[in-house]
């Protein structure tokens, strides 16, 4: 029983940082119907880059709230400037082009992070060790099962972003507009609202909580190197599409259940196939619900 | 009096179609023009054109002495032109009242800035645009609906919300696509009276499309007839009914006389 709940809670603070990323997913796949292959390495790129921050300024030093809270912003600011300037240089230019052209632009973009990353003057190849930002505690006990510190800072600040993304996104013109651009654009546009602009501002807040999620990654496995995004990225992406592509809620619904999913066979199955399970959900829902848990059926317009 | 709308030589064409060709038409402040004509006459690829969903091929237009042709189409609607659609386009996964409160937009920038932030700028703003939203609701009659989901409303009030949320966006010139397709008589009747106000009330100049011709010769003291794309005749009702090439557009040429 204890190791099962052990595996239930490894699960949520896995599912946390899945359902983080999912949501810069569906996002962008709500505005631009654009399934953005990079988000996995802007990921990445929020946990190397905190390395050379913490680096930098001394925060990985000695574990320290404030060093853990500058990191994240560090990270989430950075890595919603990557995603800005992602979708300017990549995608903007194709706005008009097929949608074919714009998914490969981003696996195009996805190899470009990732293989420029692995040059020597860059990351480097090799794995880079992630600061401990925080003391690794046992925060309580129960018989064999113990919950540390770190479990539960990921999953609070995971949930705080999302509690704050649903603020974002109900109650600010902003949010506003980001739904009606993912309605319906052209109608947007006609009423006044500059989709351009929504779709830039969709970018770079869902790359600001990839950032997020990156750090939240390195506090629970620390060692990271340019390869290091592929992986979670495309499971957060089977967590978008598990519960909805376009859908919030499910993105957050996806993610939990791909972390319990994860957690759940490494340890009653075989450990072999903690990374396959995403995929036979993905196979399964593709077959039985391809519109997702939460997901609309979408109605061609004519 | 100078005009409020200046359509000059506009064409339109997609591949070798020619949707509009050669069109004249200018709209002076305060005017409420029906624009008319069968089936295909191009009548809403005009609303696209002066809108900006597409850009036009030939010829200019004019929008309170600038120049639109070829601008976005949300920087149009900035500039005071607001339209509905012939098939409904509201924002069906947002309330009544969110369509509406959609439509106040005026600096994106600030919008953009003061949400990241979330500053009480950003809270008065949008208390005032709340406020008033559930005025312009009431205006229309739709007071009640407002926290309904928009896909929920009857079809008239659907097409009324649609109107709400153009003037929601403080036109100058109000664009109705048909904007009495799939009424009742009852329901056409009140609208006709609700457009009459609204342009009284809002200083709208109106540019109407419209099949039912009993209401547009009622309403408009104006109407062009468009057919295959161009303009084939322009005056008031009684001039359009006699009118030889309309009375042909519509029922078809005259057999020759036996």
């Amino acid at each position: 029983m204890e190791s099962f709940l052990q595996q239930i809670l490894q699960g949520l603070k896995l599912g946390g940082i899945y359902a983080l990323i999912a949501l810069g997913y569906t996002m962008v796949y709500g505005v631009l119907r654009l399934i953005n292959f990079a988000h996995g390495d802007v990921f990445m790129l929020g946990a190397m880059l905190s390395i050379y921050f913490a680096r930098w300024t001394g925060f990985g030093n000695q574990p320290s709230w404030l060093g853990l809270g500058a990191t994240l912003l560090f990270a989430m600011a950075v890595c919603g400037a990557i995603g800005g300037v992602i979708e300017r240089v990549a995608y903007r230019p194709l706005r008009n082009a097929p949608r074919l052209s714009l998914l490969i632009a981003a696996i195009g973009v996805s190899l470009l992070i990732e293989n420029v990353g692995q040059l020597r003057q860059v990351f480097g190849p090799t794995p880079q060790p992630f600061p401990a930002l925080i003391q690794t505690k046992t925060v309580a006990q129960w018989g064999s099962l113990t919950v540390s510190n770190v479990e539960i800072l990921v999953l609070l600040v995971a949930l705080g972003l999302m509690a704050g993304l649903h603020v974002f996104v109900h109650h600010t013109r902003f949010g506003l507009a980001m739904r009606a651009v993912a309605h319906d654009h052209q109608t947007a546009g006609l009423m006044g609202i500059p989709a351009g602009k929504v779709i830039f501002g969709t970018f770079v807040l869902g790359s600001a909580l990839a950032g997020a999620a990156g750090v939240l990654w390195g506090l629970s496995y620390p060692v990271i190197n340019p390869m290091t995004g592929f992986v979670p990225g495309i499971k957060a992406f089977v967590a978008a599409v598990l519960g909805g592509v376009g859908s919030i809620p499910g993105a957050l619904l996806g993610g939990f259940l791909i972390g319990e999913a994860e957690s759940l066979t490494a340890f009653y199955l075989s450990s072999t196939y903690k990374d396959a399970i995403a995929f036979v959900i993905l196979i399964l829902v593709l077959l039985a619900r391809p519109t997702g848990l939460l997901g609309r059926k979408e109605v061609e317009k004519v | 009096m100078s005009a409020l709308l200046e359509i000059q030589g506009v064409g339109m064409e997609f591949g070798g179609l020619k949707a509009v060709e050669g069109l004249d038409l200018e709209v002076a402040e305060g005017e409420l023009v029906g624009l008319i004509g069968p089936n295909g006459a191009g009548k809403t690829t005009v609303f696209n054109v002066i809108t900006g969903v597409y850009r036009p091929t030939r010829g200019r237009i004019c929008f309170a002495g600038e120049r639109i042709d070829g601008m976005a189409p949300h920087l149009i609607s900035r500039r005071g032109i607001a339209r509905t659609f012939q098939n409904i386009r509201l924002f069906k996964n947002l309330s009544a009242l969110d369509n509406v409160v959609l439509g106040f937009n005026r600096s994106a920038r600030q919008d953009v800035l003061g949400s990241m932030l979330l500053t009480a700028k950003h809270w008065r703003r949008q208390a005032g645009i709340l406020k008033r939203s559930h005025e312009l609701l009431d205006k229309l009659g739709l007071g009640l609906a407002e926290g309904r989901s928009s896909m929920e409303l009857p079809y008239g009030e659907q097409r009324k919300l649609e109107i709400a949320r153009a003037l929601a966006t403080q036109p100058r010139l109000l664009l109705l696509d048909e904007p009495a397709a799939g009424m009742n008589l009852a329901e056409k009747r009140e609208l006709t009276g609700l457009i009459e106000r609204l342009r009284r009330e809002f200083n709208l100049t109106i540019l109407v499309i419209e099949h039912d011709m009993k209401m547009v010769m009622s309403i408009c003291p104006r109407i062009v007839v468009l057919d295959h794309g161009q303009k084939i005749a322009g005056g008031t009702p009684d001039e359009i009914q006699r009118h030889e090439q309309v009375i042909e557009a519509y029922l078809g040429e005259k057999a020759p006389s036996a």
